[in-house]
């Protein structure tokens, strides 16, 4: 399946870039390290790197802004017009050319979108995880201990491990959760869409929010708190998202300074609540945060809260709707602001409509 | 438990493994752990951990942050006066890391240290001073390490006090045991101090235990040819690099990074800090936190300009800085190939590629 995909992307990426149709394609090449396929900004004479399989899972959209940023200095001038850029999108990817077409951070006619049925991509950490646990209880594996991975033709993974040779993984027991909660693994609106069939959509992944929610205030607190102490501030959850496209982020502003710069665990705290909050209505939960972040934090429960929130109480989910207005861009007279009187009957409340 | 009639007893000996924290005394103890680690399985350096981890490839982070904090007080102030925080002077006893981590720390203590043209740092050396490293030698390097292509190797001593290595031949039930041997004069006078926990170790051991490092160096050599040997030839990387730096390859090895810092704050050398003054209503604290090149602020003037616009020019500077800039102020490579920055990657930038890439390319007297 996946050498299929390759196949089919590798020819439409260099049909594409041979006609002229767009200067350049972003897609995906082979890693160098296992269970890792990454970015890759080709011309014609490169498209034979590109591959898809399992492991592209980075969200492509974050690199989208900056080829139609306008010169520092010269407002809306450009001298050339915005580059053509193809680019391979799974759903989550999408989502995010969407959002960022209605921020405008991309001109979405001057991009052309590749679509990708997705089949949910491997979870580099479970993978690890699941090799660790081999280890037994002291954890005599380290998770580095993977040497080599490939998928198989029967919808397997295959890991060569330093000290456990071979293992097999059923594909759906290392998806990323992400991937298994997905409501919009087809990305609608491409240009182009490849042939296959996407997975079967997710019930998108409320059920691990409701559960926590019910925790006492202390508890949830309790692991805010402990999952943030390892945060090193390294901004890389920042920068993995597209959706984080702010030239000057909050967190670096000197005048008026809001946070400090040190990995103070109050520093570290309010980086990410602000973070998340400023996600609100604009997450497609592609976790890209959760999988750059290389202090294995939980990011992926407060961007999921952020997002269950929203639909909750505006009824908006960031899809594939060009022309809904997310609620932070909009105010409708039917909304009241409830959730900030009353929380009580905004935890209750299904929705308000618009 | 024989005392020796030479100096051997000084220089090495073997301990169980369940001594090593006795080591400790009043010291600080750190040591590799694996308790309470997310995710599961990987190791970090903990203080004074339950039980110390050993078959690890490397801990998570390095330990540089034990010497150098990632957020450090300097001093306090109100409107009246400026109350100075009193630098620690801990003892501090590190078991454990791995010798390319323990050779990072001999680079930072040439840029901290009053090696560095008189410039010395009171915060790391303070802490530095009085301590003891005793690195753990690796037998089973992992996938991304290439230490021995910066000029290092998986059973290197530099940096340490003591190196220990693991010992297969333990009798049943005691845990394991290793044989650990003295680097410097200060890790001779420790063992010395600390002769009571140690059996004698024959020549023959020794003599074991040299061949088993060579089959290490050698494995991590076989596992990343980078084209370039920078322990042979420390210039190798830059005289390659200089002439290149607006060559466009800079823009194909950099199109992927996302202008996140997790390769410099995971990079057991990258030692840049950014100082800042913290304030609420009538008191504040100035502090010393790490920093990236990576970020846009790194470089950002007063003015506004930013003489490094783009991931590229940050990229090319992190690289540049470890290849070439290093070189020409201390002579050293500011990389000991613990391969951290590949797996932290969220994109998988490898560094091993800029090596490569540069390594290709003819030497300046061939070229010229």
């Amino acid at each position: 399946m996946s050498n299929a995909r390759t196949a089919e992307i590798q020819k439409i990426a260099k049909d594409l870039l041979e006609e002229g149709k767009v200067e350049l394609f972003i897609g995906f090449q082979e890693g160098t390290v296992p269970l890792r396929s990454r970015p890759a900004f080709v011309q014609a004479e490169a498209v034979e790197s590109l591959v898809w399989d399992s492991f592209c899972a980075n969200n492509l959209a974050v690199y989208l802004p900056k080829y139609y940023e306008n010169q520092p200095g010269r407002r809306k001038k450009r001298e050339k017009p915005y580059p053509k850029i193809g680019v391979a999108a799974k759903g989550c990817d999408m989502r995010s050319i969407v959002a960022l077409t209605k921020e405008r951070q991309v001109q979405r006619d001057s991009l052309l979108v590749v679509g990708v049925p997705c089949e949910g991509m491997i979870d580099t950490r479970k993978v690890e995880a699941a090799v660790a646990a081999k280890g037994g209880d002291g954890g005599a594996a380290a998770a580095d201990e993977i040497l080599e991975a490939r998928e198989t033709e029967a919808g397997k993974l295959e890991v060569t491990t330093r000290s456990f040779g071979v293992l097999s993984f059923d594909r759906e027991e290392v998806l990323q959760d992400c991937c298994l909660e997905c409501r919009f693994p087809m990305p609608e609106g491409a240009d182009i869409l490849l042939s296959g069939q996407a997975r079967k959509p997710g019930d998108g992944g409320y059920a691990r929010i409701e559960q926590f929610m019910k925790k006492s205030s202390e508890e949830r607190w309790d692991y805010f708190s402990t999952e943030l102490s390892r945060c090193i501030r390294c901004n890389a959850c920042r920068q993995a998202c597209p959706t984080c496209w702010c030239k000057e982020c909050f967190a670096e502003q000197t005048d008026l300074k809001w946070i400090g710069v040190g990995n103070t665990p109050s520093d570290a705290m309010i980086f990410q609540i602000i973070r998340v909050f400023h996600q609100a209505g604009r997450c497609v939960e592609c976790d890209a945060c959760y999988r750059a972040c290389p202090m294995h934090i939980d990011l992926r429960l407060y961007t999921k809260k952020i997002v269950k929130d929203v639909e909750d109480i505006f009824g908006y989910l960031p899809a594939f709707d060009a022309e809904a207005l997310p609620p932070l861009a909009t105010f409708g007279d039917e909304q009241c602001d409830f959730f900030i009187t009353d929380p009580d009957k905004a935890e209750t409340a299904e929705g308000t409509g618009q | 438990m024989s005392d020796s009639k030479e100096r051997t007893g000084m220089d090495r000996g073997i301990i169980k493994k369940s001594d090593i924290p006795k080591l400790a005394g009043e010291r600080r103890f750190f040591a590799p752990a694996r308790e309470g680690t997310v995710p599961p399985g990987t190791c970090e350096l903990q203080e004074n951990p339950a039980e110390i981890a050993y078959g690890f490839s490397n801990v998570r982070a390095p330990l540089k942050e034990i010497f150098f904090p990632q957020t450090e007080t300097m001093y306090t102030f109100d409107f009246d006066e400026v109350t100075d925080v009193p630098i620690p002077a801990e003892q501090i006893l590190v078991f454990g890391c791995r010798p390319c981590d323990a050779r990072a720390l001999a680079q930072l203590d040439e840029v901290f240290g009053p090696e560095n043209k008189g410039y010395t740092d009171p915060y790391y050396m303070k802490r530095r001073e009085g301590s003891i490293v005793i690195s753990l030698a690796c037998s089973a390097p992992c996938p991304t390490c290439f230490c021995t292509a910066t000029g290092g190797g998986p059973t290197e001593t530099r940096g340490a006090d003591l190196v220990a290595h693991e010992l297969e031949n333990g009798q049943a039930g005691d845990g394991g045991s290793l044989l650990i041997e003295a680097v410097t004069e200060k890790g001779r006078a420790f063992l010395e101090s600390h002769k009571k926990l140690f059996g004698e170790a024959s020549d023959q051991l020794v003599e074991e235990i040299r061949e088993k490092d060579a089959a290490a160096v050698e494995a991590v050599r076989r596992a990343n040819e980078l084209g370039v040997d920078l322990g042979r030839q420390i210039d190798a990387l830059k005289e390659r690099m200089d002439p290149l730096f607006d060559d466009e390859r800079w823009q194909q090895l950099t199109a992927g990074c996302i202008g996140c810092g997790a390769c410099t704050y995971l990079c057991p050398t990258c030692y840049c800090f950014d100082i800042a003054d913290e304030s609420r209503m009538y008191e504040g604290r100035r502090i010393r936190t790490w920093d990236s090149c990576q970020f846009a602020m790194f470089t950002k003037h007063a003015s506004g300009h930013n003489p490094r616009t783009n991931k590229k020019e940050r990229l090319r500077q992190r690289f540049m800085h470890k290849f070439s800039y290093a070189v020409e102020n201390m002579n050293e490579v500011l990389c000991v190939g613990c391969g951290r920055c590949i797996t932290a990657c969220p994109v998988n930038l490898d560094i091993r590629d800029v090596i490569r890439s540069f390594a290709k390319e003819p030497s300046r007297e061939n070229a010229s």
